[in-house]
């Protein structure tokens, strides 16, 4: 094999791992603060997606300038839906079982997210239709020119520094800030936490608004390079529960590496073995890695 | 300071606590003793509004904060120290401790009470960096009910501080519970299984039996009690 093929596989996989580790991280910061696995976290970065396309189409300029918009506007639908369809269903466990209730054993939630995600698709069906659509952006033709032949297309560079960027933003707002140590210790210790005072339906909102919002901009940042079409959460939230599963459910920085891990197999399957292995690549590092850590890379919650 | 007047509370069907009635005065330690499964616990969480009970008032400062959230009454200046310590595992001492503070604004008040939780409890100003989860036992006792007081408490509530200590560490708790009542004038109420610790430490005491308050009493006269001494203190 040409070592410079091997090379581009290589940093391919690590730029796919980042938006994998994005899209991660958003399942399992729901997981970790709501104990609420989303079946519907697809959806969101389908809407994503869509709705750059929509901000382009209607405001001009590039889609990796737009995304951030179209992040918020996601963000804002997350926090909508969380208040709507989840908020009832939390104060009646938590009266029921007190204030640790584990939300994810509950049938109720599951069937929600799986309603909520059918109920998504089909709206972003009749909004914009079953044909796929690829958002234009300049970045998409120019092409990045390495030493050693290495070539890559600027918009995956965009879309794996914005992936970056987004998770340093995301983990120093957790170190340092006020409400992301909230977050944080709503995650460790929910009932702990509304005992010292913190509001934990008001961190579920913020929760909700952050693992949407970096779901929706994932989408975003794919939609140049893959196509946008109304079922395209479904094959990522797949890919997104193995990597939450592999990393470690609720552990984010288990994510994040996962997140690497999976984008890395999945290229190296694809060169080794030929691209239709691709996914089961990615499935077998999760078999692999349960059974020696049945807890994950990291571990996580119980 | 409170009032729980005829206070009864469910786990779903299962009626735990019947009739229970208790007060607590300013700067009074009282405790709350009483078997296993005798309803120590849920009567401190219906206080502090982690449970919401079926029947009766809970009354805070003349205020009935019966069926509130917790984080509302938290608000109110009741600080609960619950069972398992209610700590942030993954979060270091520091942090912990910040949250304990996490709904006041007075920069210089959280100075003053991190100075003296660490008066109170040096070991913790050495262990400031360390993740609370790796602490010892007795330091996360500790740790909490650090926490609990970086909260201005204007009432504590401490669910079973002895629970799992040396006896050495169980006396350096309780110590230090007296030494918080007479510096700082904060009213504690203590649900505790040790019932010799409990009531010699506190001013009063009440004795919970099948989810009511049976007895009631000066701290050390129950100790003196017959029923108490052989339901209680194996005497």
């Amino acid at each position: 094999m040409q070592p410079t093929l091997f090379i581009e596989q290589t940093i391919l996989g690590l730029m796919m791992g980042g938006i994998y580790a994005a899209v991660g991280v958003g399942l399992t910061m729901i997981f970790g603060v709501m104990r609420l696995s989303n079946f519907a976290h697809g959806e969101f970065y389908m809407l994503g997606a869509f709705l750059t396309y929509a901000l382009v189409m209607a405001l001009g300029g590039d889609p990796y300038l737009l995304a951030p918009l179209s992040a918020i506007a996601v963000g804002l639908v997350g926090i909508a839906l969380n208040k709507l369809v989840f908020l009832s269903l939390y104060k009646e466990l938590r009266e029921a079982k007190g204030a640790a209730a584990f939300f994810f054993q509950d049938l109720r939630f599951i069937m929600l997210t799986i309603g909520l995600s059918i109920l998504l698709v089909d709206l972003a069906l009749v909004v914009w239709g079953p044909i796929p659509i690829a958002i234009p952006s300049v970045f998409t033709s120019h092409i990045v020119r390495l030493p050693g032949g290495l070539s890559f297309s600027l918009a995956r560079i965009m879309a794996f520094i914005v992936a970056t960027i987004s998770l340093i933003v995301l983990y120093t707002f957790l170190k340092i800030t006020k409400t992301g140590k909230a977050i944080r210790a709503t995650s460790q210790n929910p009932s702990a936490a509304a005992l010292v005072g913190i509001n934990t339906y008001r961190i579920y909102d913020v929760t909700m608004f952050i693992s949407t919002s970096l779901a929706a901009l994932s989408g975003s940042i794919l939609g140049p390079i893959y196509n946008v079409y109304p079922t395209m959460g479904l094959d990522v939230v797949a890919k997104a529960f193995v990597v939450v599963i592999t990393g470690g459910m609720g552990n984010l920085m288990g994510s994040i590496l996962a997140g690497f891990l999976i984008g890395l197999a999945e290229s190296w399957g694809g060169l080794f073995f030929g691209t239709e292995y691709r996914q089961v690549v990615a499935f077998l590092i999760m078999i692999l890695v349960l059974w020696f850590r049945p807890r994950g890379i990291l571990g996580g919650r119980s | 300071m409170l009032e729980v007047r005829n206070v009864s509370a469910a786990y779903g069907t299962a009626l735990v606590l019947k009739n229970i009635n208790i007060r607590v005065g300013s700067n009074e330690i009282v405790s709350l003793i009483g078997a296993n499964g005798a309803g120590k616990t849920t009567t401190l969480r219906v206080i502090s509004g982690m449970l919401k009970p079926i029947g009766g008032e809970v009354m805070l400062e003349g205020r009935n904060i019966a069926g509130m959230e917790p984080f509302q009454i938290a608000s109110l200046g009741l600080v609960h120290v619950p069972e398992g310590r209610g700590l942030f595992p993954e979060m270091t001492v520091m942090e912990n401790l910040e949250m304990g503070a996490y709904l006041r604004k007075d920069k210089d008040g959280i100075r003053r009470d991190l100075e003296f939780v660490y008066s109170l409890f040096p070991v913790l100003k050495e262990r400031e960096k360390q993740l609370a989860g790796t602490l010892s036992g007795g330091e996360q006792q500790m740790l909490a009910i650090a926490k609990g007081l970086m909260g201005a408490p204007k009432l504590l509530l401490l669910d079973e501080p002895s629970l799992g200590l040396s006896p050495v560490m169980v006396d350096r708790i309780f110590d230090a519970i007296s030494q918080i009542n007479r510096e700082r004038g904060v009213p504690i109420l203590i649900a505790e299984q040790n019932a010799y610790m409990a009531l010699s430490a506190s001013h009063r005491a009440y004795v919970i039996e099948n989810g009511s308050t049976v007895m009631e009493g000066i701290g050390k006269e129950l100790l003196g009690n017959d029923h108490v001494r052989r339901a209680y203190l194996g005497i």
